[in-house]
């Protein structure tokens, strides 16, 4: 078994989670074959971007309310 | 797993021509001196399939750092190249080549089993696709360098970790935990939390500070006399419209312009109101018809004081001056009779002084010719006739009459011309005063006249200014007094109108602190705030499923490299035995446990008494136990890395003649996994791999290396 199959057998969780959870190792796993660890720093930190981008945006548009 | 089957070089390092390597049987022997090229064999291999990873200071390796690849006695434009032929675990074979451009550039071209060549980014691709490790990963699994391997024991726990990871082929758990680590989403998550949190804490502050200053502004209200009632939007508008009122009635009475007066329809509109209201008011009282009456009022009588006291001080002046001069003038007639009595005197005086000075010079020069040596001093100069005593009559003359004459007459004269510089003082004196007295009467005049044109009438001699201003002023008071009132009662008007704006103020303050308090508290219903909450939350689940995929990748590390350790452990203990044979180590115990802070791997090597092994042995003895994991890794059963191949350069280096034999026995058992590059000058090594190496060996001879044509290489 090689490594990614290893690690997957080993992710925790329950239906939904376990999908969503196995979705992002295949993430993790695709960058890494890609490009090895800096694909797998920018897949992740793209992934949050798009949360702390709007999450932010948000921040900013509800301070001036205030 | 990739093994060698052929080896071209051309121009790399020592390598002048073309040279040609075959690797046809399972043991490949490089023998020869030192210098003559065996190691530039090895590093063609390595720098063919890294390229410059392999080389300077990131190679990890102090004596790679000035490395030259190209080989000094070639022209710059001769060809430097090496080209490897691999076949992997199917029997496929791969043609890789790689030309040197520069120190930073290299050429790669890989040409797969059919045919097809691959250049550029796709070949590197493909090559790193087929060897699936690092430069780094290569040194620990396949290249036996001395430096390199020596790390695995004596650096630090972690680097000794990772480099028994990468010998376990363990590398990608690794290296994917690193890349994880490296985004820092942990860090992230917490700065969002911290930010979701600290703004919430802002709107509970806001809503405090509103409530806080809703409750004040209610307080001034019912201060203010404003009904529950009062305090909305319609109170609000109705006190606008009552003022509105007032203020046109107001400008009516007082005969003033008035701007247009718009209330609006809702409080926001009262703003606008507020201030045009504000501005016609401060206008109003500043432009009623009474108040510019007593405005000139009281520059009037500013105008009158301001002459009086003028007038009083010029007069005061005056009168001052003048006592003096009244004095002085009295007592000028007299004394100037005195003065002329006095150049009567001088005259008189000056004259008997002249007669007496000049019969005073005829005694004077008759002494100084009585004097006169050879002279005669009883003959009288003038009569020739003898007169005894004559000098001496002539010096009792002069100190007993004249001299005495002469000092008299000059003291008189001195004393009656003292004098008469005296009296000229005092006229001085009397000159200067009398010119005050003249000015301060002239000043007073002009104030006179001034007072005159200021109350529009003529100011006789006869007339006392200061009483006339008296009158004056007591007129303007009068007046003053009698507006005063008048403008009191407008001002009072205008001070009711302002009491009602601010009451209307009082309402606008109160409803729009109500619109930004209910502003606050839709904050936190709001579709943004919500929408923040789920992003917020959707962080927390990625940072948490991160959390699990690096513990599901800590656990198969773990599970794999416990298994690869029981299965390693027994041959790195038996090639340790072997190859040292240190009298206190029986037996070497080789565990894996999980490092509980960084979810990587920790191995220990203990001895048969569970003591840690490091302390215990000197550097041969760690020699031979980095070089024992080594191979007991190399030659474990099954793929743990993709190398068919180990590379040893010298590996018998300051040995003992044991230590080769076991060496040699033990290259024997690895060489049933892989393909073993033994590269040495030890002839001692070279006969016990030649006797007791039972596998098929292919042997390559390097002679005298020959600088302008490279290495000299036989097989044999």
């Amino acid at each position: 078994m090689n490594y990614s199959e290893a690690v997957k057998g080993k992710i925790p969780g329950d239906g939904n989670e376990l999908d969503r959870r196995k979705d992002l190792w295949s993430k993790i796993d695709g960058a890494y074959e890609q490009g090895g660890e800096d694909a797998i720093k920018s897949v992740l930190i793209k992934s949050s971007d798009s949360v702390t981008e709007e999450f932010d945006k948000l921040l900013k548009q509800l301070r001036e309310k205030l | 797993m990739v093994t060698l089957k052929r080896l071209g070089i051309k121009g790399f390092r020592a390598y002048m021509e073309d040279k040609e390597f075959v690797f046809d049987n399972p043991v490949i022997l490089l023998f020869g001196d030192n210098g003559t090229g065996k190691s530039s064999t090895l590093n063609a291999i390595e720098w063919c399939l890294f390229g410059n990873e392999c080389i300077g200071a990131k190679s990890g390796i102090r004596e790679r750092i000035d490395w030259e690849i190209p080989n000094r006695n070639l022209g710059p434009s001769a060809d430097i190249s090496v080209e490897l032929e691999l076949e992997d675990e199917n029997a496929h074979a791969y043609k890789i080549f790689r030309g040197w451009i520069s120190k930073t550039k290299d050429e790669l071209k890989v040409i797969l089993p059919d045919g097809q060549s691959l250049e550029g980014q796709n070949a590197n691709e493909k090559l790193a696709w087929l060897l699936k490790s690092s430069f780094r990963d290569f040194l620990t699994t396949v290249y036996q360098h001395q430096e390199v391997i020596r790390a695995i024991v004596t650096e630090e726990p972690k680097e000794r970790n990772d480099a028994i990871d990468r010998l376990l082929g363990l590398s990608d758990y690794r290296n994917i935990l690193t890349g994880i680590e490296a985004a820092k989403l942990s860090a992230r998550q917490k700065g969002m939390s911290a930010d979701f949190d600290s703004f919430t804490r802002e709107i509970e502050t806001a809503l405090r500070t509103r409530e806080s200053d809703l409750k004040d502004e209610r307080g001034k209200a019912a201060e203010t006399g404003l009904k529950e009632n009062q305090v909305s939007e319609k109170g609000a508008l109705e006190i606008a419209g009552g003022v509105k009122n007032q203020l046109l009635i107001f400008a009516s009475d007082a005969g003033l312009y008035i701007a247009e007066l718009e209330v609006g329809e809702e409080w926001k509109d009262l703003q606008e109101f507020q201030n045009v209201a504000d501005r016609e008011i401060k206008r109003f009282r500043s432009e009623m018809p009474d108040v510019k009456k007593q405005q000139d009022l009281f520059k009037r009588r500013g105008e009158i004081t301001a002459l009086k006291q003028k007038y009083e001080q010029t007069e005061k002046d005056w009168n001052s001056v003048k006592g003096k001069f009244d004095v002085k003038e009295k007592e000028s007639a007299k004394l100037q009779k005195e003065v002329r009595e006095l150049e009567n005197k001088i005259k008189n005086k000056e004259k008997q002084l002249s007669e007496a000075n000049a019969k005073g010079a005829v005694i004077t020069k008759a002494r100084s010719y009585l004097q006169l040596e050879g002279i005669d001093k009883k003959i009288c100069p003038v009569c020739e006739t003898e007169k005894p005593d004559l000098l001496d009559h002539v010096e009792r003359e002069w100190t007993e009459k004249y001299e005495k004459l002469v000092g008299m007459i000059e003291d008189e004269l001195n004393a009656f011309k003292n004098r008469q510089n005296e009296i000229k003082d005092w006229f001085e004196e009397y000159n200067r005063i009398k010119r005050s007295f003249e000015s301060a009467y002239k000043r007073v005049a002009e104030v006179r006249k001034e007072i005159g044109k200021a109350l529009n009438r003529e100011i006789t001699a006869e007339d006392d200014p200061d009483a006339i201003l008296n009158n004056a002023l007591k007129e303007v008071s009068k007046k003053l007094e009698e507006l005063e009132k008048a403008v009191e009662n407008k001002q009072e008007k205008l001070n009711e109108i302002d009491f009602s704006m601010g009451k209307m103020q009082i309402i606008v303050g109160i409803l729009s602190l109500d619109e930004k308090k209910r502003i606050v508290e839709q904050i936190q219903q709001s579709s943004e705030y919500l929408r923040m909450e789920e992003l917020r939350d959707q962080m927390a689940i990625l940072v948490d499923d991160v959390e699990k995929i690096k513990q599901a990748i800590s656990e198969a590390s773990h599970e794999e490299a416990k298994q690869k350790v029981n299965a390693a452990g027994g041959a790195i203990d038996n090639y340790f035995r072997q190859i040292a044979n240190h009298p206190a180590v029986t037996k070497i115990e080789f565990s894996v446990t999980v490092d509980s802070r960084t979810a990587r791997n920790f191995y220990e090597f203990k001895d048969q008494n569970g003591e840690y092994l490091t302390p215990i042995l000197n550097q041969g003895d760690l020699n031979a136990l980095a070089l024992s994991i080594f191979l007991g890794m190399s030659s474990l059963k099954g793929a743990t890395q993709p190398f068919g191949f180990v590379m040893m350069d010298d590996p018998s280096q300051s040995a003992g003649s044991g230590y080769k034999e076991k060496l040699v026995e033990v290259l024997d058992e690895v060489l049933g996994e892989r393909m073993v590059i033994l590269s040495s000058m030890d002839k001692e090594l070279q006969e016990l791999v030649l006797s007791k190496i039972t596998k098929a060996k292919t042997k390559y001879i390097f002679s005298d290396r020959i600088p302008e044509r490279g290495p000299e290489v036989k097989k044999e």
